[in-house]
Formats: structure tokens, C-alpha cells, sequence
């Protein structure tokens, strides 16, 4: 189970999201076990890291920072009955994989082994689409 | 030039809920751990880590980030698992976390999701669900 974005992911967000909505990093001038290490942001600066150590800082991002991006949406933004919907993590016992619900009407991620990969496509797709 | 700091948020879960956690997960389950040193001054936070599979020392105390605390809660008579964000509409500039099984199993309403999977897996416990 992935506990945070990988490589890829985490390079494409750094690119449609605000560094400071992440809360951990990559640094790259570093390997175990063939992977760059990753640490939780505790209490740095972004400034601080990147005098230290320039762009090899990848801002990275936990499940828990991803789904406290999900805004609440409205289906008619215009219309002032539509309550709007939030955003729901779910779980399928038949396929035991994860994805993220609005409304089907607004949009439903594909179905993920990872619940990080659900929330990095809904992420996406709110940028992309301007919701967040 | 103004110093822009990282998301100040729960990622992993706290001391004290990690050590209630121990008791009744499989230490497996955690994927980092407080170092528990003893040149650690008081009152200064502990050191954190990735587990990257390994064991554990006595001293050190195992500590779960949100993945792993959702991959452990079961499925419960074929209920649907709903792990929701919901807008504050009491005052609270927020949202809420919040957790159910089809409304046959309900947690309170936390203010980050760690918090929030850790009342579920607590309260299955208690149950006998877990």
C-alpha cells in the first residue's frame, strides 16, 4: 500500500498545486533500498529546504493531505437549491479497490488498488476542470 | 522575503494513539515509527520514520500514516466502507472527517481523517470487528 504520491505523481501535482499544500518531500540526493527518501515536512520551510538543497526537493503528498483538498461541489453552480455533494472515499468488497464519488453526474474516479491513486486522479481532475 | 512553511497537518497518527494502535494491530501493519531514544530531551518531539519493513525495538513505537489505518478496517457483513469530507456547517471554519458502514457502523465527526480512522478501528475493537 502506498502511504504517500510516488515519483511520477508527485512531480505532475508540483506542477497544478500550491508546494505548501504538501506535507512531505522527496530529496533526491538520497537513496535506500533504490528509492529517494522521503520525510515528513515537520516544521521546515520550503525556502529552507530549497536553499539547502535546491530542486532536489519534490514536494510529495500523503493520502490524508490529497482528501484535504476535495472541496464540496455544486452539481448547478448557479442554481441555489443544489446543496452541493462531498466528496466520498468507498471502498468495493467485490474488487477490494478504492474509489472517490461526487455525484456520478459531476465525477467518479476509476477503481484503484491504492486509495492514494483515486485521490491523485480526483485531484487532477479538479484542477484541470478549475474546482479547486 | 516571506518563508512560505509546508501544510501544517495530522499525517501520521499522534504518540498516544500510536501506542493504543500497538496494542491491537499486527506491528506490521504501520509503515513508519517514533524513535524512542534515550538521548531525547523531554518534551521535544520524537524523531519519525519509515518502517521500510522492518522490525521494531522495544523502545521504538510503531505510527501509522492514513493508508494503512484505511487497508486495515474490514468488511462488515458486505456494508459499505464510506470514508467522507464534509463541509463544517456548525461555526467551525472546516471540514469533517467522517467514517461509516452503511449506517449500521457511525464514529463521531474528527477533524482530520487520521483521527477519524483511528475512532474506527477503536471502536471495532471494541465490538469485536476488527
Amino acid at each position: 500500500m502506498k502511504s504517500y504520491t510516488d515519483i511520477n505523481q508527485s512531480k505532475k501535482l508540483a506542477e497544478i498545486l500550491p508546494l505548501e499544500s504538501a506535507d512531505m518531500h522527496y530529496a533526491t540526493w538520497t537513496i535506500l533500498d533504490g528509492d529517494f527518501i522521503v520525510s515528513p515536512n515537520q516544521g521546515s520551510t520550503i525556502e529552507d529546504l530549497q536553499e539547502d538543497y535546491g530542486n532536489q526537493i519534490i514536494p510529495c503528498w500523503s493520502l490524508a493531505a490529497l482528501l484535504s483538498l476535495l472541496p464540496k461541489l455544486y452539481e448547478f453552480e448557479n442554481d441555489p437549491d443544489d446543496g452541493g455533494c462531498q466528496p466520498n472515499l468507498c471502498k468495493g468488497w467485490d474488487n477490494n479497490q478504492w474509489h472517490i464519488v461526487y455525484r456520478p453526474s459531476i465525477y467518479i474516479t476509476e477503481w484503484y488498488n491504492d486509495p492514494i491513486d483515486a485521490a491523485f486522479e480526483m485531484v487532477v481532475w479538479l484542477k484541470e476542470n478549475g474546482k479547486i | 522575503m516571506v518563508k512560505r512553511k509546508w501544510k501544517d497537518m495530522k499525517s501520521y497518527t499522534d504518540i498516544e494513539q500510536s501506542k493504543k494502535l500497538a496494542e491491537i494491530l499486527p506491528i506490521e501493519s504501520a509503515d513508519m515509527y517514533y524513535h524512542n531514544r534515550v538521548d531525547i530531551p523531554d518534551n521535544y518531539p520524537l524523531p519519525i520514520e519509515w518502517k521500510r519493513g522492518l522490525s521494531l525495538l522495544a523502545q521504538e513505537i510503531p505510527c501509522w500514516t492514513l493508508s494503512p489505518l484505511l487497508d486495515i478496517l474490514p468488511e462488515i457483513n458486505g456494508a459499505n466502507l464510506k470514508f467522507e469530507r464534509v463541509k463544517a456547517e456548525d461555526g467551525y471554519n472546516g471540514y469533517y472527517y467522517h467514517i461509516e458502514y452503511e449506517d449500521k457502523i457511525l464514529i463521531p465527526y474528527c477533524k482530520n481523517p487520521i483521527d477519524a480512522c483511528v475512532e474506527m478501528i477503536l471502536k471495532l475493537n471494541e465490538e469485536k470487528l476488527l
